[in-house]
């Protein structure tokens, strides 16, 4: 995710359910292909690690507003609010939820499954410090939105059954097309390093991720795209 | 009766001899003519529903030398597009399967949707406001019978289901083996021959070739189960014209029992309370019927063989006049029980699989004759006349065979070679498909 020309987000706090939460954005001139909303956290990616993954997304044409909520308030129905808010003000700025990607780190990686199993979103990508984040209690199997997770297997693979079993199961039962990824050798995807395995892994990563949001998230039209589908008097069908 | 001795064919009724002429396998013209006669021009099979089954699913498929995206649009609707970019034709889908909404073509990232809509073009304002934004292409015509789709690129052709002819039956009767619907299951093979594509067709419904090619496989049977008895279980068959140049090999109830390794009682227990069920549904004579055997060619390239313990759907495509790809799927009853679907799988495998009992062997046949095919100066003739004389053509002949070539024959000459005659066939073998709650026959539709 390394840049030459680097776009240092603004930086807001905003209230959510009583809690300030500090939340950055970078939005885009001209016509950005979509929106991204992003939870970093709990345990997810420090501040440096967001300004790069904001400025990543928009070398591929993704506006974006990321939120770092404190671990002392996140839980599920926090996250519920958080993303609800993350929304809303992405909402503002005209993005309809079919142009919008969630992406969740850490905690904030249940936080968008949860978000993606109740509303249908154009995407959702899942990249927890700690797979049992998605495998623990009250596991979500039923997804709305497209989602792809990407966890780490353990040092010793200790994770792919169960990892496995999940994908299985939330595949079955879910609507919507998921995708569940694990990682050997690493616990987790989200810290790059010298280690090879952790780097392929981040590496890997992020290639998905951008490919998911492509490959699912509606891009927005052009003025030129909406004049030409005036012209063709067809109903926007983006697919 | 004396026919007219074609150049592909001599058919003798007097003799009676038909015989194919070598050149149709090794002629690069013939290759020629055949894709723009037949493969341009029929009905081809794509894939089956099942393989899709969520929006956006795709596989990739190659139908009549064409690059083909099959997939399910937003609304679940089965789409076939053209595997091109409209821009500058770099493929879209470079997956052999996958799930995706938009496909972007990795060339210049024009990106488009799985209803074939042009969504996305990197700088776009560089072609202006008056630029037809070109969708992607498609077949002349897409249709699908029994969840089986097919696609033509001859936007005259006839209706699939009038295509099908007697066909559409025996897809019935493959499709009826579960209640909830058949499905194709995960896992393809993949394989190819250094012989023509028309050395497969014979092969996929030539029953007289099994005890001899297949030698080893009956010897691995016996070994397992002790003697079997294959005359009497092959004695009540029948090969069937089933028109437009179809044809199928059809077996007695039971008649599958002499493949595949043994069942336990459980699951023979457990398959007889399905047949049940579907005797309730459909009626006796027509579950007596789908608990045979049957080797089915779909012209001009699709088998069906509901043999081994499974049903086996095969592809096969024409690449040079010497070598064809085939592909082939296992279809089978989602409700099956453990035991069912692991001996289905593992027929699927030890038997029909490119390193399977089977098909290494008539690979190794197929290549052969080929190879072989280079004396054809001095040994122009392929002999097919097995049954000719009799008046009922069983399943060890090779009437079927000569049902394909007739067509063949047709559509490349324009010559026509009258069908054979034979006795009609017995009620057992037509028996029809009942909705036993309406009482009443159900016609293939």
């Amino acid at each position: 995710m390394s840049t030459d020309v680097r776009i240092e987000p603004e930086v807001s706090t905003a209230v959510v359910a009583g809690v300030p939460v500090p939340v950055s954005t970078v939005y885009l001139g001209g016509v950005p292909r979509g929106a991204a909303v992003i939870v970093a956290g709990p345990a997810g990616l420090d501040a440096a690690e967001s300004a790069d993954l904001m400025n990543a997304l928009a070398r591929h044409g993704y506006e974006s507003v990321l939120a770092d909520p404190p671990d002392r308030a996140m839980d599920d129905d926090f996250g519920r609010v958080l993303i609800g808010h993350l929304v809303d003000s992405i909402a503002a700025r005209g993005w309809p939820d079919e142009q919008i990607g969630l992406v969740g780190y850490g905690r904030g990686a249940r936080a968008v499954l949860i978000a993606g199993s109740e509303r249908t979103f154009g995407a959702a990508i899942s990249v927890p410090r700690d797979a049992w984040t998605l495998l623990g209690p009250d596991r979500v199997v039923s997804l709305r939105t497209p989602w792809l997770a990407m966890a780490g297997l353990g040092a010793r693979g200790e994770l792919a059954g169960p990892l496995s079993g999940y994908r299985e199961e939330v595949a079955n039962r879910s609507a919507a097309h998921t995708s569940v990824v694990g990682y050997p050798g690493t616990a987790h995807c989200l810290h790059d390093s010298a280690e090879a395995l952790v780097h392929a892994a981040v590496f890997d990563s992020w290639q998905r991720t951008a490919e998911w949001l492509d490959a699912y998230v509606v891009p927005r039209p052009t003025p030129l795209a909406e004049e030409w589908r005036r012209r063709k008097s067809t109903e926007p069908d983006p697919g | 009766m004396v026919l007219p001795m074609s150049q592909y064919i001599d058919d003798d009724r007097r003799m009676p001899r038909f015989r194919v002429n070598r050149n149709v396998m090794t002629d690069p013209g013939v290759f020629a003519r055949e894709k723009e006669k037949i493969f341009d021009k029929s009905w081809l099979y794509l894939g089956h529903e099942t393989e899709l089954r969520k929006p956006h699913d795709f596989k990739t498929r190659n139908v009549g030398g064409r690059p083909l995206i099959f997939t399910r649009d937003k609304k679940g609707r089965i789409r076939v597009w053209v595997n091109s970019c409209p821009h500058r034709g770099a493929m879209l889908c470079r997956e052999g399967s996958g799930n995706a909404r938009f496909m972007t073509c990795a060339y210049h990232g024009w990106s488009f949707s799985t209803s074939g809509d042009l969504v996305s073009v990197p700088g776009d304002t560089a072609y202006g406001p008056g630029f037809e934004r070109p969708g992607l292409a498609g077949p002349a015509k897409v249709d699908s019978y029994r969840g089986f789709v097919f696609v033509s690129f001859d936007p005259d052709i006839v209706d699939l289901r009038t295509y099908l002819a007697g066909a559409a039956e025996y897809l019935d009767l493959v499709s009826d083996m579960s209640v909830e619907g058949m499905e194709v299951l995960e896992g393809t093979h993949h394989y190819s021959a250094r012989a023509n594509w028309k050395l497969l067709v014979e092969n996929s419904f030539d029953g007289y070739h099994a005890m001899s090619t297949h030698q080893r496989y009956f010897e691995m049977i016996v070994a397992a189960r002790g003697p079997i008895d294959a005359g009497s279980s092959l004695a009540n068959s029948r090969s069937i014209n089933l028109g437009n140049g179809h044809a199928v090999t059809v077996g007695g109830s039971g008649s599958g029992d002499i493949f595949g390794r043994a069942l336990s009682d459980e699951a023979r227990a457990e398959r007889e309370a399905r047949y049940e069920r579907l005797r309730a549904k459909y009626g006796e004579g027509w579950v007596e019927r789908l608990n045979g055997i049957r080797n089915m060619v779909i012209f001009p390239n699709l088998v069906v063989i509901d043999l081994v313990m499974g049903v086996v759907i095969r592809k096969i495509d024409p690449i040079a006049p010497d070598y064809m790809e085939v592909t082939a799927w296992e279809l089978a009853p989602p409700e099956e029980g453990p035991e069912l679907k692991r001996q289905r799988l593992d027929n699927f495998l030890t038997f029909w699989g490119p390193g399977g009992l089977a098909s290494p062997d008539d690979v190794e046949m197929l290549e052969s004759a080929q190879a072989a095919y280079a004396s054809v100066a001095e040994l122009p003739w392929s002999d097919i006349s097995r049954g000719m004389h009799s008046n009922v053509p069983i399943q060890s002949d090779e009437y079927q065979m000569r049902t394909f070539w007739r067509r063949w024959n047709e559509i490349i000459t324009g010559e026509v070679l009258p069908p054979e005659e034979y006795d009609p066939l017995p009620e057992y073998w037509t028996a029809p498909r009942l909705d036993l709650e309406a009482e009443t026959p159900v016609t293939s539709s």
